[in-house]
């Protein structure tokens, strides 16, 4: 034990001593250093891994970066990113401040805002140093800055943009509903023909936050921290809204799907006529994939949907830093985000700004066919903003609470 | 009488000292594991500034919602699933043995136990949804049924796709015991004397043998009860989740983002053991009621002579299980090569190698399950040999040492490896390979001590003491006597070694810290997620280490050590 805890102040010493002298040298040509600090590197990127062709994609970034820097990029599949927090702040707890077992981690929202709390990231900001920042117009596009209203200080480096859609198979339904209240009257008509992803899941979650921003018209109290009264009041017709539909949801409401997969694979299967993506594009790479039948198209409600960004973050204590600042750097380029949002590879919208890219690079996005069942961007404009974070965790014990304690 | 004429090959105190102390090993992360739970559990966790007790954990895990329902499903699943497990394994022991059935069916047996739980449930899924392919094989032709009817046999509220699951696991895996430990017994003799008082063929096996072998594998039964009361990997996919089952509510404890949910967790998992000791109590009374039951049937004179025609009828039944898994499994293999297969098609409407495209990126996976796997098994039975050369006597006297091997199989997995993950952090050594080889080798090791301490004490002294007067040196004697004798043990012992380590699921999550991934891992989170073309992939990659194993032993075997199979029995094949 003794020798152990003087290895690792030695250690720390040295890495110390290391970090001291990157740090003077940075200013000068900070990026150089930082690919030769990542040189030989091992990133362990924590990323969602239950969609098929995000992890391929992510594979082809890993392809890409160890042929040209020398790094292995390792995808560590999680099925719920707060695993990965769960494990970060437990290396915290027990004292380990180096050597993390989490280099890069895929995140947003509430597990963003709980980092930021703990202390879990890194401590100074690394974002806006990035050389592929240029590409990226923070006036354009503000959800670069602020996540779920959360500032992100420079800690989390944008990776892509969602939107929720709503998918149908216009060979079983041609005219689907397009608000809440049409929703509602829709599985009142077609008992056990719609379901959502059970909550605490990510789209589950969304989706009870838009039925709630529209039933609510939008209420102000939700971009606010919420409080006790204004969380009864604000969420009250949404609890009436799913007690009506309960008894006519998929298996009259005693069984969810685990997650959007698996409700995209229940529209497949013909078991239900709607699914949810958080993803415009989701549907026709899933048609190009053979999962959903050709006839499948996308809607979004007429007064819009949730929108948002996702991120890349650092752990305060991720064993090799500088190689997955390369990686966010990577990933934040024209070259990788013009594969990310090519509907057969993933679909993933870019986060980067049309008017500072060069000609050659804006007709790449411009060449992307649209896919089948991929909505223009005219029809995708409307969208709805995310109520503060805090109203995430208070929405999620209230569901489970409601319903999941069987009958 | 053979006892006394065995002899150690050669004995020293510090070789006895080292089998104590291995075996201590063994038991040893199982019990810092329960440390790291009961403290948090009571209140306990400095790390988040919580240096007293406090019944505050406790009191916030009994007011999760539906948590009585949770673990009402828990124990009636992981009871029936037992129960009905043994009673189908017992019905084709006594309806098949000596059958040439029985010759194909234990064909089968070695694949069906190399499949991972999660694969079973992945093929059982597709087949029995409301859009599954059974349905879709008869619809429309014989339901007329355009679109999918609104029930299903999965998933079902009350848990019965779980249980059937677990049994098309371990009904093949009882089967296997039971066929070794009837290889232990004068079947032919026990079977001729039953005749001979004038019982049936039902009422001999009820009586006289399965009660001999029972006694044999009455521990790896109860493994087996712990296992289906707290698993993971299938009852994500086959349980109900509204509530789901007691592990998987405890286990999203651990995984919450707010580390206070930790605590709350913990207290789950204690509960878990509650409910385990429970469950084994109320087999005991079963147990207890069973032998009252034959005991009376004894004395009453019953020939069970009817009982013999329902034999086959019962025996094809339980066969079903089994063949529900192989089907699941078709259907995985036919799902890895579809594109475009909706509902009411009865096969896909296209064939593709698009998904096994992908098949390359998970070699690196499936390399780890090998190489696991292989590393732990060997290592496994290198200290079983030990044991059994240097403390037999030690493991045999000592309840406690004895105990301490078999803890990591009847202490529920949830309640202790994430209180071993602490430790293993604390250590600074979670995520390394060393750690998840010892602790893949501590779930390998309590079935290897099961198949290989009974052979070992049936193995005929008489050919080492052949061998020592001709004046053979011990290691020789080990290398070229006692090993050609155990090939067929140690055969089995290494299969069901590579099998079990294969399929770990949770041990590896949690110590593997996902930076050692396996192709298990893959495959459940690829299933869990919906994607069947992938997790069809990964099923197939997943069967095809044991399965590669299976033939390599069984060829080996079968070649070179096929004329000393008849000096020892309880083999593979």
């Amino acid at each position: 034990m003794q020798r152990n805890r003087f290895y690792r102040t030695a250690r720390n010493f040295l890495i110390g001593l290391g970090l001291a002298i990157t740090a003077s040298s940075a200013s000068a040509d900070g990026f150089v250093q930082l690919e030769k600090a990542a040189k030989g590197q091992t990133v362990y990127f924590n990323a969602w891994g239950g969609d098929a062709k995000i992890n391929s994609y992510i594979k082809w970034a890993g392809d890409t970066l160890s042929d040209r820097h020398d790094i292995k990029l390792v995808h560590v599949k999680l099925t719920d990113t707060a695993s990965a927090v769960s494990r970060i702040l437990a290396e915290k707890v027990a004292g380990r401040l180096d050597g993390g077992a989490i280099d890069l981690l895929w995140v947003n929202g509430e597990n963003f805002a709980a980092m930021k709390r703990a202390g879990l990231l890194q401590e100074r900001p690394w974002v806006t140093s990035l050389p592929n920042w240029q590409y990226t117009d923070s006036n354009a596009l503000p959800g670069i800055l602020s996540d779920f209203a959360e500032p992100t200080e420079g800690k989390e480096s944008p990776w892509g943009r969602a939107q929720l859609v709503f998918s149908h198979d216009s060979a079983r339904l041609q005219t689907p509903p397009k608000s809440a209240r049409e929703l509602a009257d829709y599985i009142a008509a077609n008992p056990g023909r719609f379901t959502f992803p059970q909550p605490p899941d990510f789209i589950g979650m969304s989706f009870l936050k838009q039925i709630l921003i529209e039933l609510s018209d939008a209420h102000p109290a939700l971009y606010q921290p919420v409080g006790d009264a204004s969380f009864d009041a604000v969420t009250a017709p949404l609890w009436n809204w799913l007690d009506a539909a309960r008894p006519n949801l998929w298996l009259a409401g005693n069984a969810y799907p685990a997650n959007y997969p698996v409700l995209r694979q229940l529209l497949g299967d013909g078991e239900i006529d709607i699914a949810i993506a958080f993803n415009p594009a989701d549907a026709s790479a899933a048609i190009a994939r053979g999962e959903l039948p050709e006839s499948v198209r996308t809607y979004i409600h007429d007064s819009g949907t949730l929108a948002n960004v996702h991120f890349l973050a650092i752990p305060f204590n991720a064993s090799a830093p500088a190689a997955a600042k390369l990686v966010a750097n990577f990933m934040l380029s024209p070259e990788a985000q013009v594969k990310k949002a090519d509907t057969a590879v993933w679909g993933d919208p870019t986060v980067l700004s049309m008017d500072k890219l060069s000609d050659a690079q804006r007709m790449a996005f411009h060449k992307l066919p649209r896919g089948i069942a991929t909505l223009s961007d005219a029809d995708l404009g409307r969208t709805l903003a995310e109520p503060h974070p805090s109203w995430v965790p208070r929405l999620e014990a209230a569901w489970i609470k409601r319903y999941a304690s069987g009958n | 009488m053979i006892k006394s004429s065995r002899r150690p090959i050669s004995s020293s105190t510090s070789l006895t000292a080292l089998t104590g102390l291995t075996a201590l090993l063994f038991g040893l992360p199982v019990l810092l594991g329960l440390i790291g739970i009961i403290l948090p559990a009571a209140g306990y966790f400095p790390a988040l500034g919580k240096t007293g007790f406090s019944a505050d954990a406790a009191q916030q895990f009994l007011a999760t919602p539906g948590l009585i329902w949770a673990s009402w499903l828990s124990l009636k699943t992981g009871l029936l699933a037992t129960g009905l497990s043994l009673i189908g394994g017992f019905i084709i022991l006594a309806g098949f043995t000596g059958s040439k059935m029985m010759v194909r069916l234990r064909r089968l047996l070695g694949p069906l136990i190399a499949i991972p739980h999660s694969t079973i449930a992945v093929g059982m899924v597709f087949l029995l949804a409301p859009s599954g392919w059974l349905m879709r094989l008869i619809s429309p032709s014989l339901t007329g049924l355009s679109q999918p009817p609104l029930w299903g046999l999965v998933p079902d509220p009350a848990g019965l796709a779980l249980v059937l699951g677990l049994i098309t696991k371990e009904l093949p895996f009882l089967l296997l015991l039971g066929l070794s430990a009837s290889a232990t017994l004068p079947l032919q003799r026990l079977l001729a004397i039953g005749a001979g008082l004038g019982y049936g063929r039902f009422a001999s096996w009820a009586f006289l043998i399965l009660p001999l072998i029972y006694r044999q594998i009455r521990l790896p039964v109860i493994a087996v009860l712990v296992f289906s009361l707290s698993v993971v990997d299938m009852a994500l996919l086959l349980a109900p989740s509204l509530p789901p089952p007691l592990a998987i509510l405890v286990l999203n404890g651990f995984h919450d983002a707010d580390l206070a949910a930790r605590l709350p967790a913990s207290f789950g998992a204690v509960w878990q053991i509650g409910l385990v000791l429970i469950a084994v109590f109320i087999w005991y009374l079963l147990e207890q009621m069973i032998g009252k039951i034959v005991q009376f049937c004894r004395w009453r004179g019953w020939r069970g002579l009817a009982a013999d025609h329902l034999l086959p009828i019962l025996s094809i039944i339980a066969i079903l299980p089994l063949l529900i898994g192989v089907m699941g499994l078709i259907a995985a293999l036919i799902w890895s090569f579809a594109t475009g297969w909706f509902f009411p098609a009865a096969f896909p409407a296209s064939i593709s190698l698009m998904h096994w495209q992908d098949a390359a990126s998970y070699m690196p996976l499936v390399l780890n399950s090998g190489i696991l796997a292989i590393t732990a098994a060997l290592l496994a039975v290198g200290v079983v040999f030990l044991w059994l050369y240097h403390g037999q006597g030690l493991l045999q006297q000592n309840r406690l040492l004895q105990a301490a091997i078999y803890l990591p199989l009847l202490v529920p997995q949830i309640s202790f490896l994430f209180g071993l993950q602490i430790g293993l952090s604390w250590a600074g050594i979670d995520g390394s390979w060393p750690a998840l080889i010892y602790i893949h080798m501590i779930f390998i090791l309590p079935y290897m001590w099961l198949v290989l301490a009974p052979a070992f004490g049936q193995m005929d002294w008489r050919h080492d003491r052949v061998a020592s007067s001709l004046g053979v040196a011990p290691f020789r004697r080990f290398y070229r006597v006692h090993l050609p004798l155990m090939a067929m043990p140690i055969g089995a012992a290494l299969f069901i070694g590579f099998a079990v380590s294969i399929a770990l699921y949770l041990p590896t999550v949690f110590v593997g810290g996902g930076r050692i991934g396996t192709i298990t891992v893959e495959a459940v989170s690829l299933a869990a997620n919906g994607s069947r073309g992938p997790a069809g992939v990964a099923a197939m990659l997943q069967i095809l280490i044991p399965l590669i194993c299976y033939g390599v032993i069984w060829l080996l075997l079968k070649n070179r050590f096929r004329r000393f199979a008849n000096m020892q029995g309880g083999g593979l094949t």
